[in-house]
């Protein structure tokens, strides 16, 4: 069985230089990957696609027939292309004894994948098929300012509930600057406590309450530091790949399983919910 | 004594527009700022548009940048000229309610402090603020979905620094209306034990934690709105005018005493302004 790896990040965070990474790193080791491209605004795809959304879907012509800004048009042609996505999980499972990885880039923009239906379709129609796992690329640099770190971890949480399959956090762009820190503030909170900016009381009486949350929340992901640009870190992501897969097998597959069937109901509320949209 | 009061609306496209509906049913007069430069032309009529000053595809064309960067630069070079802005808020009255309708973009409010200093641009210039960060509603038909949303929201507005409430806008087109309740209202422990049922042990412990969050703070929450719902609309407009102080601030319509005296009007009015220290978050 592949595993799938769904590859989520902000704009600027590098997400697309890491797929590319990690597309050359597999083949170099040998592993046969499946690549799959569902941005599809993207000017010119950088890795070899076996499916990319823009076959199916032109961007521009819906942005003129639907009289759509950037953003609409992004969901509209991932809300099509969803609708049609069991055929891509055919395609996958016609060749699953091939391949070792599919490997997914996701739109630009975040939120038009981790925050709509088809987004959600998506993952789901993966998740109940193959051990899924979702790699959150986060940009390390950023993330020193305490406030952006804790930012994305929310996020980050959001993703692994919405979702619910593995979440492995790769921080990238470690070549600029070494993930320790992050690693460190994951391990000792009071530590990213004292760092965070106290200024802020906006959310200080939640933050307590937040911390709490956000330790026990590193406990259950995994991390990881790479860099996209020169190739560290890449060798040990397949360890961590593995780990996830394990998790997913232990509970997650089970409770996919069992919640098959009121997938299929909540799926045909978020389908007419963009169907809608689409009108 | 503010210059008007105002509402960061953060979510998909077309928020702000709903929140004025909400409005006109219950003959509350919101304007409606478009901030942002990519939306698609309105159906409705906004009172002042970012895309007079500038818009993503004037950047997009003529400094070829993508959407993301184009983006960014129109946010950008609004607040360089955030007089142009400041102008065009001048012609409302004084204790106009101004819905700001903002790009959802969750860097433009972490990475990026692009949102955190348009607001402090909007307050300096006299405006008391909150945020309103609007959810679809009909995606949230289980917990583990709300506290997704619950915390994409955390995530957007921990660094806007202002009072915030959280929306499910389209609770209207939920076919089986007793979700939103059944999911927003339901008890914490019913809570933890469907999200305990979705994950591995291992995760009680986040489960439980986050649970606690939810339960011991409003802010974290979500409210419906249900625009047929009148119960619904009037709930949204009282949190929101308690969470920007409307009522404490605003021109009384009415004086309690009998206007005999201009002058002792006008003391009345302007007496109070005490207060505006208080909104330091």
């Amino acid at each position: 069985m592949p595993i799938v790896l769904i590859v989520l990040g902000m704009a600027g965070s590098g997400k697309t230089t890491f797929v590319q990474r990690l597309v050359s790193q597999m083949s170099m080791e040998g592993k046969r990957t499946y690549n799959v491209n569902l941005d599809p605004a993207v000017l010119e795809v950088k890795f070899p696609a076996s499916i990319d959304i823009r076959d199916s879907v032109k961007y521009k012509n819906i942005m003129k027939s639907y009289k759509l800004g950037p953003n609409g048009a992004i969901l509209t042609c991932l809300n099509i292309f969803a609708a049609q996505f069991d055929q891509v999980v055919k395609l996958i499972e016609a060749k699953k004894d091939d391949i070792d990885y599919v490997i997914i880039d996701t739109p630009g923009q975040i939120e038009a994948f981790s925050q709509s239906a088809s987004g959600q379709i998506i993952t789901d129609s993966l998740a109940c098929t193959f051990p899924c796992i979702n790699l959150y690329i986060a940009d390390t640099v950023r993330c020193e300012n305490p406030n952006t770190f804790m930012s994305n971890m929310f996020y980050a949480l959001s993703i692994l509930y919405k979702s619910k399959i593995p979440l492995l956090i790769c921080f990238n762009k470690i070549d600029v600057l070494d993930h320790s820190f992050a690693l460190e503030w994951m391990k000792d909170f009071e530590q990213f406590d004292q760092n965070l900016s106290k200024v802020d009381t906006y959310l200080s009486s939640l933050s307590r309450s937040l911390s709490l949350v956000l330790e026990e929340f590193y406990k259950n992901i995994e991390a990881c530091g790479v860099s996209a640009g020169t190739g560290k870190g890449f060798d040990k992501l397949e360890l961590k790949f593995e780990k996830c897969k394990q998790e997913y097998y232990d509970v997650f597959y089970l409770e996919i399983q069992k919640k098959l069937k009121e997938k299929q109901d909540g799926q045909g509320v978020a389908m007419s919910a963009f169907e809608d949209q689409l009108k | 004594m503010a210059t008007g009061f105002g509402c960061v609306v953060v979510g998909p496209a077309g928020s702000g527009k709903v929140m004025q509906e909400a409005g006109e049913t219950h003959k509350r007069i919101y304007k409606v700022c478009n901030l942002d430069p990519a939306a698609e032309i309105f159906k409705y009529k906004c009172d002042i548009d970012i895309r007079d000053l500038i818009s993503l595809d004037d950047v997009q064309e003529e400094m070829n940048y993508g959407p993301n960067g184009g983006l960014i630069y129109c946010m950008e070079y609004l607040i360089e000229n955030i007089d142009w802005l400041m102008e065009e808020l001048q012609e409302f009255a004084e204790d106009a309610f101004v819905l700001f309708d903002c790009p959802g973009q969750i860097e433009l409010y972490s990475h990026l402090d692009i949102m955190p200093r348009l607001v402090r641009e909007i307050q300096k210039s006299g405006f008391l603020l909150c945020a309103t960060y609007c959810a679809d509603g009909t995606f949230i038909n289980e917990p583990t979905k709300y506290i997704s949303a619950c915390f994409t929201s955390l995530s957007t507005m921990t660094q806007l620094s202002i009072p915030h409430i959280n929306i499910l806008t389209k609770c209207d087109k939920i076919p089986d209306q007793d979700q939103i309740e059944r999911v927003t209202q339901m008890s914490a422990v019913d809570v933890l034990n469907s999200m305990n049922s979705s994950f591995p042990p291992k995760y009680y412990e986040l489960n439980q934690r986050i649970v606690e969050v939810i339960d011991n703070f409003n802010m974290v929450q979500f409210v419906p709105l249900n625009i047929q719902d009148e119960e619904s609309i009037d709930t949204i407009i009282q949190q929101i005018d308690s969470v920007v102080q409307y009522d404490e601030f605003r021109l009384p319509k009415e004086s309690l005493l009998p206007p005999e005296d201009e002058a002792d009007r006008d003391d009345q009015m302007y007496g109070n302004e005490a207060g505006e220290n208080d909104m330091d978050y």
